[in-house]
Parts: structure tokens; C-alpha cells; sequence
């Protein structure tokens, strides 16, 4: 924690484009990963996990490094953070590839697709069975999906179908994939959630120190 | 196959934007701060400013709707634009002619199963995704829905039918 303190415009300038922002994103992050939404994307990208940087503007990235300079012993969390995540980009990135790929999920999926249309004729599926589905259904399954909104057009085949989809995550070679992204997962959400209570600490530290608000609304 | 852009509020602004900076032969140096006072977050270079205008402009079709339209012309007090809006108004009249213009009412956005979408996230993303995704149904064309707004790209899984894009990864 600080043994120097920064002046008070310089704290407000922390408060607002450093502190408030990283502790709101990481509680965030942490919030997803709690319900095992890994915010995977097709074609392949986490949605809302980044690393510190990238959750910041660029225009606060000066800040950034002030606040580094001045309390080091942030930065091993902050790399702990980013090494954290590109771990887990690995692990759920493999699981996503291996469920694409799969002959399985494929043949689930085109079964499911053609039950849909044959009961629901047109609807808004109406476009047949095609190859590239299996990594839409396979980011579905990877985030576990609840229902999916009506307007997707893979809702039908994915709402009717979606216990089998999913319990194909407990079958071999599933299973010990994605155990390794929800270990890694585990150990992300660890370091984001003591992230986030060690700049509250900080945040409140400088706040009462120097008597500037946390917020400014 | 066609390939057709539906644009949200950030990145029409962002288009009408690099007109006017074009027009008014603004230095290139300045250009990237006025621009990130639209887009907060992004850097925008030389070439991050030619992306973005060849993406959009070479799309065979331009689509937005009516709420984006009104968003859009609610420019922050104290912002650059602000300071042109008279000039940036003619050149944003003159991106909307080059883009077609729809425009949802609720009760449609809420038929179409967006009423969700729109209590979450308002209704002006509801629309615009409502317009990407009945866009998309369908046909073979290639449908990116184009947005700065990355809690609601966060929001939305994917979908076969098109591809929901920040302007970041399209520069």
C-alpha cells in the first residue's frame, strides 16, 4: 500500500480513469466466470475478459503507468491478471476447437437442425443445415448457454436440444478439457477477485487520506 | 455475395466525422483526438482512419435505423463537433444519403422477440440489432453489424447469419 500519496487532482485522476474502471471490469470479470461464461466468440476471442490494458482507453494508459511508478507492487498482480488470462485463452480456446471439430457435436447438431425445420417448418430457421454451425453450437456449449432468444437462428435446434449439447461437456475428450479451462478459470477469477479487493483497499487508503471522494456523479 | 454494414450510433458519428476532418483538411495529428472524443478507447492513426472509411464505404449496402440517427445528432456539449455542428450536420446528412435508413417502431422491435434486448439494453441497440438479425435471415449475403458499444458486444452470443463487429477489430 502507499507510502507516498499522490496529490489530490492527481487521485481523482486515478479514481476516474484507473481505479474505478479496473475495479468495475474485474468484479465483471469474476461475475461471468462465476457462471461459466467464458464470453467465448466465434470466430475465436473472449468478449469481455481482456487484459488490464485493453480494459482501459488508451488515453488512460499514462495514468496506468503513473499509478505502476508510484505502487510496484501492483504490477505482479497486474501481470498475474494478464498471464491468468492467457492461460485460459489456451485452455478454452483448445476445448472450443476440440468440440468444433468434433464428429459427435457435428452429427447432434445436424440432427437437431433438420428436426427443427421439419417441426417448425420456415420460422426463422430456414436456411438447411450447414457445416460452420458446429462452432456456433460449439461456443454455446463451451459459455454454457441458457436458452437462446427466439431471433437466433439456431434457437430452435439449441433450445429443443440443448441438455444433449451440453452433456456432451461430460464425455471424453470434453470432459478433461474443459476441467482444465474451469481449473484455470477458478484460478483467473482468484486473482481478479483479489485484484479487485486490493484496489478497493487502495482506492479507500488514498481517498480517506486525502479527503477526495471515490466517485464524483 | 453482397456484403453489407448496419451501422450503430459510434461508428456513423465516426464516418460523418472523418468526412468533415477530410473537408476541412484538419491535420492528421489532430485528427486522432477528435475522434477519440467518439471513440473513446481507440487510436486512430492514418491508416486506422482509411480502414474504418474503406470498410464502411465499400460495403455494397449501409444500413442504420431512425434511433441511431437522432442518437447520433445529440453531440456532447463541449466536444469539437459540438463546436462544428452546423458543418458536421451537412456532412452527416450527406453520409445518410448513402446509407438507407429504417425505421422500427417498438411494438415491431418487441414482435420481433427484441422486447428483452430492448429493457436491458435500451432501445436503440435493440433496434439496430433487430435490423442486423431480420437483415441477415435468410439470405447469402454477409451482414457485419458495426458498433464501439462493447457492453453490448459482450451481450449478444454469435450467430451464423452474421457477425456482430467492434470497430476496433475491423481496423
Amino acid at each position: 500500500m502507499p507510502t507516498t500519496f499522490p496529490k489530490e487532482r492527481v487521485a481523482r485522476a486515478w479514481f476516474d480513469t484507473v481505479l474505478n474502471p479496473l475495479i468495475r471490469v474485474l468484479r465483471e470479470e469474476s461475475r461471468r466466470l462465476a457462471k461459466n461464461d467464458f464470453t467465448w466468440r466465434v470466430p475465436g476471442r473472449f468478449a469481455a475478459l481482456l487484459t488490464i490494458r485493453e480494459h482501459l482507453p488508451p488515453e488512460a494508459g499514462e495514468n496506468l503507468d503513473q499509478v505502476l511508478k508510484h505502487l510496484p507492487e501492483l504490477k505482479a498482480k497486474f501481470d498475474q491478471h494478464d498471464q491468468g488470462l492467457q492461460e485460459l485463452e489456451v485452455r478454452v480456446r483448445t476445448y472450443w476447437e476440440k468440440l468444433s471439430t468434433s464428429e459427435d457435436l457435428a452429427s447432434l447438431t445436424q440432427r437437431a437442425v433438420l428436426e427443427s425445420t421439419e417441426a417448425k417448418g420456415l420460422g426463422a430457421y430456414s436456411f438447411g443445415y450447414e457445416k460452420q454451425f458446429v462452432a456456433y453450437v460449439a461456443e454455446y456449449i463451451v459459455n454454457a448457454m441458457e436458452d437462446l432468444p427466439s431471433y437466433y437462428n439456431l434457437s430452435v435446434p439449441w433450445n429443443l436440444r440443448r441438455k444433449e449439447f451440453l452433456a456432451l461437456r461430460d464425455s471424453q475428450p470434453f470432459a478433461a478439457l474443459r476441467a482444465r479451462a474451469e481449473d484455470a478459470s477458478l484460478a483467473f477469477r482468484i486473482i481478479a477477485d483479489e485484484l479487485a479487493d486490493m484496489l478497493v483497499e487502495l482506492r479507500e487508503q488514498i481517498s480517506m487520506e486525502l479527503d477526495v471522494p471515490i466517485t464524483m456523479a | 455475395m453482397r456484403r453489407i454494414v448496419v451501422l450503430d450510433t459510434g461508428p456513423l458519428l465516426t464516418w460523418a466525422c472523418i468526412r468533415l476532418l477530410q473537408e476541412l483538411e484538419v491535420m492528421i495529428g489532430n485528427r486522432s483526438s477528435i475522434l477519440a472524443e467518439i471513440s473513446p478507447g481507440l487510436e486512430w492513426t492514418a491508416l486506422e482512419q482509411e480502414r474504418f472509411s474503406d470498410f464502411v464505404s465499400k460495403a455494397d449496402q449501409r444500413l442504420t435505423t431512425s434511433h441511431v440517427v437522432t442518437e447520433a445528432l445529440h453531440l456532447r456539449p463541449h466536444s469539437w463537433l459540438y463546436g462544428k455542428s452546423q458543418a458536421f450536420v451537412s456532412r452527416f446528412y450527406e453520409v445518410l444519403h448513402e446509407t438507407e435508413e429504417r425505421c422500427l417502431l417498438f411494438k415491431s422491435i418487441q414482435a420481433s422477440g427484441f422486447g428483452e434486448l430492448a429493457k436491458q439494453n435500451g432501445i436503440t441497440d435493440a433496434a439496430v440489432v433487430c435490423l442486423a438479425f431480420t437483415e441477415a435471415r435468410g439470405r447469402q449475403d454477409r451482414v457485419t453489424l458495426l458498433t464501439d458499444d462493447s457492453r453490448l458486444f459482450a451481450a449478444l452470443p454469435s450467430d451464423p447469419s452474421f457477425e456482430i463487429c467492434l470497430t476496433k477489430h475491423c481496423i
